[in-house]
């Protein structure tokens, strides 16, 4: 079928392409143009606009050339009177209704309608009658504004949320000249993809509530980045109004880039920008006053703060050696920053306690089958195991959405809470601490044993033939030895498999990549081996074997860990056990926190270095397939007006390496990249991956439950637009989005425990209790609370580091 | 001797019996053509509303690069303008303004007229950036908010009445 084409001529030129092509992509590789609206790459052909009419030899009437396909032989023509007659006429019919409000439209400048006026369209309006009037400025979602004025209804929108997002939630309501788009039901389109739709619009009908009368599109200095909000890596451009004081950042757009995101982006990715400009960045390094108590902080110099490190670092290496150093975060840096910081570490400091992982993951990647996101669309079936893809990797979720409702894969989830994915799946109940128990039950089934596996799962499983992809969270280090075996019993039987891990943090696998576990030296070379540390440069035994995050914040806690230094780490926000990381901070440790904002860490630090965002460096990101990615440079640095004293992580490390050890931490730019290179994260490469031989339970960080019987066991779940820091720091996008404290409670759980939707609880565990308000939902399973990560004034981790939760019934009938 | 001087005042004599060309600036100035293009100004609607739409057209068109436009909405409630949009901030260098008119022509609302004034000299280059608070004319003119260009959005009129009889019909 590869080698098979079809012939016909467009305006006189031969093309040949492949059966099935669309007269308007063939015209396109002729190098023809033909104007379209309704028409777009990623969704089916409906030819509603009628602009691409075009001429075929044979046909009486124009024909469509988005949804005709070619024939053997065919002749198009574009260039006849007749054919620009029938765009001029389709023209002045759209511009019937169309309000003539360009000097106010946000589309002014970038807007198909108005270029293929100018290209095409009658120059003067024959109406004599009053336009139509319809609402503008309809609220249409929480970053969505919908001018009905303005529409064409070409459907673009409605149809990526049919056909793409899969939600069904956009629809055209009423009839003829009435018609307009809408939500079903008139509830807010509140989707996690709602932002697709503004940049789909060929008019300026749906706009940003962001970007609105912000700019027009020729104050705009465009700037290519990779997105820094979650380890997918989806391409965007960020726009900046330069003509302003200190360039702001207006909006971002998407960069299609097909291999990863497809054109689309989610919300967070496009509405949680303002962070960068939030007069609540930390403007300059602020120290904890000698003798005051934890949670002072005045404001000092770089050179004061840079002393009170390098000093209070010295006298622990003094009393306690390397070992009574750690260093926790990088997750969220650079490929390059992330080698900095481990370089730091192991070099300069002479310590192994360095790890990235800051909410209880066990790895970013693993060395079994490593997929790519494109295997999703040829995926026969598909197991999430413990990941939300929904919120922790939105735009792979379109992929899996895609590929379980149109192309037939089979979607199963495995895990406590059944993830949120819009399209039909077999839910797999798994208790927190048990998913190995179930994953193994799934291996025997293909073998055909198996006891607890639904036969129809197991049934369809052994059927299956072709590909099957596995997406999991990186939690739970039995889990992923278990979906480990999983995956090659299911290669033992001649069928492919791969595994996507959805990294916690944007740049997870990087950092894990780039050395910072204390068990991996950069390039995954183990770190007790005397000859990788050899040729490292390090002593060929370590003094002592490095210690996790869970391991660091337990050696503070006892006074045997003196320093300790965060980087973009929320560790009281985003550690499983709150408790713990609190302790921790409040210990007699020296704590360095490097942040943008002053977060619920950065209050308990001793010294806080102001980091700059990413819109001020430039370097390297490695997605969840292993793709290095580079981001950057830039010149256009909003930042640059605000007056904040931020330096970027890699600067800070530099600087301290320098001042640790009296000379470069390395000797320059070009032996960073070879070293990076070395590593396995050359630019444009894939990085290797974590051998399955480190999942051990020492590397695990999520506590396992402890204690039985009574009491709900927690289960985190990622939420998109929550989180730690930006999100958190960015009132606009917050006030717009505005989470709710809610836990998730099993219809069963919430009898027993005698409580009804919508309550007020207090959840006990531990000395701890929580307020939240339940919802009880069947995604829950049974003795399971689902606890969303990431949420202001829910401590979710108080609930999930000391056993069991209790419910303490309803808050009212107490406090009466 | 004398001839020469007698040629001499003859000059002088013929001159200051001729009629002046100097006027005594400043208490006289000259009178300038209609179309002079002086100082900015940002017209009003005859019902009291900025005709400013804050399209930011004179800005692009502006070959000095001397204006710079930001744009908001406007409160229903209380508008500026009477579409959705307005200027929140209209800001021209004059000392960077070459007075050439561009900015006028651009201007899809008339709002904008270079006016008269010429006499724009002060002590520092601060102060010839002139913004909103002095470019808005505090002035209403004749002419009525166009009705077929301002459709009513978020429950704001733009042909409400803020001064009973100042307002006029559009044309239709």
């Amino acid at each position: 079928m590869s080698g098979e084409r079809v012939s016909l001529t467009i305006d006189g030129r031969a093309v040949q392409v492949p059966p099935g092509t669309l007269v308007l992509d063939a015209a396109r590789q002729a190098g023809v143009e033909i104007p379209v609206f309704c028409s777009h790459d990623q969704l089916d052909p409906v030819a509603v606009c009628r602009i691409c009419l075009v001429e075929v030899e044979g046909s009486r009437k124009l024909v469509p050339a988005c949804s005709e396909r070619v024939r053997e032989g065919m002749v198009v023509r574009t260039d006849t009177p007749q054919v620009a007659e029938a765009r001029k006429s389709v023209l002045e019919f759209l511009l019937i209704n169309h309000p003539l409000d360009c000097p106010v439209c946000d589309k002014g400048g970038e807007c198909d309608l108005q270029d293929l006026t100018y290209q095409y369209g009658p120059a003067l309006s024959r109406l004599a009658d009053a336009k139509m009037r319809k609402p503008k400025a309809v609220d249409l979602g929480p970053f969505i504004v919908l001018d009905e004025e303005r529409c064409i209804l070409c459907r673009r929108c409605t149809r990526f949320d049919h056909q793409v997002a899969q939600e069904r939630t956009l629809v055209v309501g009423q009839r003829a000249h009435e018609a307009l788009i809408t939500t079903a039901e008139g509830v807010p389109y509140a989707s996690v993809f709602s932002g697709n739709t503004i940049e789909l619009c060929p008019v300026g009908a749906l706009t940003s509530k962001f970007y609105r009368f912000r700019a027009r599109p020729w104050d705009l200095v465009r700037v290519d980045e990779i997105c820094h909000g979650c380890p997918v890596g989806c391409h965007i451009q960020l726009h900046f109004r330069a003509n302003v004081e200190g360039a702001r950042l207006e909006r971002v757009v998407s960069r299609p880039f097909e291999p990863i995101d497809d054109g689309w982006l989610c919300d967070r990715g496009r509405f949680n920008y303002g962070f960068v400009q939030s007069p609540e960045r930390i403007a300059q390094p602020l120290v904890r006053p000698l003798g005051a108590p934890r949670g002072t902080l005045v404001p000092t110099s770089w050179e004061e703060a840079f002393r009170r490190v390098v000093g209070r670092l010295q006298e622990v290496l003094a009393t306690q050696g390397p070992q009574g150093v750690g260093f926790i975060g990088g997750g969220r840096l650079t490929n390059e920053e992330a080698y900095l910081l481990q370089r730091l570490a192991r070099q300069v400091v002479g310590t192994e306690n360095v790890d990235h992982r800051v909410a209880g993951e066990a790895a970013a990647s693993l060395d079994v089958a490593p997929g790519r996101i494109t295997d999703l669309d040829r995926a026969a079936v598909i197991l999430v195991v413990g990941a939300h893809p929904g919120q922790s990797a939105p735009v792979v979720d379109l992929r899996i959405r895609r590929a379980a409702a149109r192309q037939g894969a089979l979607l199963l989830t495995l895990g406590p809470v059944d993830p949120e994915l819009r399209v039909p799946h077999q839910f797999l109940p798994a208790a927190p601490g048990h998913l190995a128990d179930r994953l193994e039950a799934l291996a025997q089934s293909l073998a055909g044993g198996g006891e607890g596996v639904p036969p129809r799962v197991a049934q369809e499983l052994h059927e299956r033939e072709g590909l099957l992809v596995a997406l999991w969270d990186g939690r739970e280090a039995a889990a992923g030895r278990a979906l480990a075996a999983f995956l090659q019993t299911w290669q033992a039987q001649g069928r492919e498999a791969r595994l996507l891990v959805v990294g916690d943090q944007a740049n997870s696998r990087g950092a894990e990549a780039a050395g910072l576990r204390p068990d991996l030296l950069p390039g995954y070379r183990l770190a007790a081996d005397p000859e990788a540390r050899r040729q490292a440069g390090l002593a060929p035994e370590p003094a002592a074997p490095g210690l996790s995050t869970q391991a660091m914040l337990e050696h503070a806690v006892a006074g045997r860990l003196g320093f300790l230094y965060l980087v973009g780490a929320n560790l009281v926000e985003t550690f499983p056990d709150r408790a713990l990381a609190t302790a921790a901070l409040e210990s007699e440790a020296f704590v360095v926190v490097q942040d943008l904002f002053l977060t619920e860490t950065a209050r308990l630090a001793d010294v806080v270095l102001p980091a700059a965002p990413f819109t001020a460096r430039a370097g390297h990101l490695t997605n969840l397939e292993g793709r290095v990615q580079a981001t950057g440079p830039r010149s256009t640095d909003p930042a640059a007006g605000l007056p904040v004293e931020a330096w970027t992580d890699g600067q800070i490390f530099e600087h301290l390496g320098e001042a640790l050890q009296g000379r470069p931490l390395v000797a320059g730019a070009g032996e960073l990249a070879t070293a990076l290179a070395a590593a396995g994260l050359g630019s444009g490469t894939f990085a290797g991956a974590l051998p399955v031989a480190l999942l051990h339970e020492a590397s695990d960080g999520s506590p396992t439950p402890s204690g039985s019987g009574e009491g709900l066991v927690a289960a985190p779940l990622p939420t998109i637009h929550g989180g730690g820091g930006t999100s958190r720091f960015d009132r606009a996008y917050g006030e717009r989005r505005p989470l709710a404290a809610v836990v998730y409670l099993n219809p069963e759980d919430a009898q027993r425990w005698g409580v009804v939707p919508g309550d007020r609880v207090g959840l006990e565990a531990g000395d701890g209790v929580v307020e939240a308000e339940v919802q009880v939902t069947r995604r829950v399973m049974a003795g399971v609370l689902g606890v969303p990560r990431g949420v202001p004034g829910l401590a979710w981790n108080r609930l999930t580091g000391a056993g069991r939760v209790r419910v303490r019934g309803r808050l009212l009938e107490e406090v009466g | 001797m004398l001839k020469e001087l007698v040629i001499g005042l003859e000059t002088t004599l013929k001159n200051f019996f001729r009629p002046k060309v100097t006027i005594a600036y400043p208490e006289e100035k000259k009178p300038r053509s209609e179309r002079f293009r002086g100082r900015h100004e940002l017209r009003r609607y005859a019902n009291g509303l900025e005709m400013c739409i804050g399209c930011e057209l004179c800005q692009v068109a502006c070959p000095a690069n001397a204006i710079t436009v930001q744009a908001a909405e406007n409160d229903p409630a209380n508008p500026r303008s009477p579409g959705e949009r307005y200027a929140y901030e209209w800001r021209v260098d004059l000392l960077r303004c070459i007075f050439c008119g561009f900015c006028e022509e651009a201007c899809p609302t008339g709002a904008l007229r270079l006016t008269q004034e010429f006499e724009l000299a002060d002590v520092t280059r601060q102060s010839l950036v002139w913004g909103r608070e002095k470019l808005v004319s505090d002035q209403r003119t004749d002419i009525p908010v166009p009705e077929a260009v301002y459709p009513e959005f978020r429950g704001h009129q733009p042909l409400a009445v803020i001064q009973p009889g100042a307002q006029g019909r559009g044309e239709a």
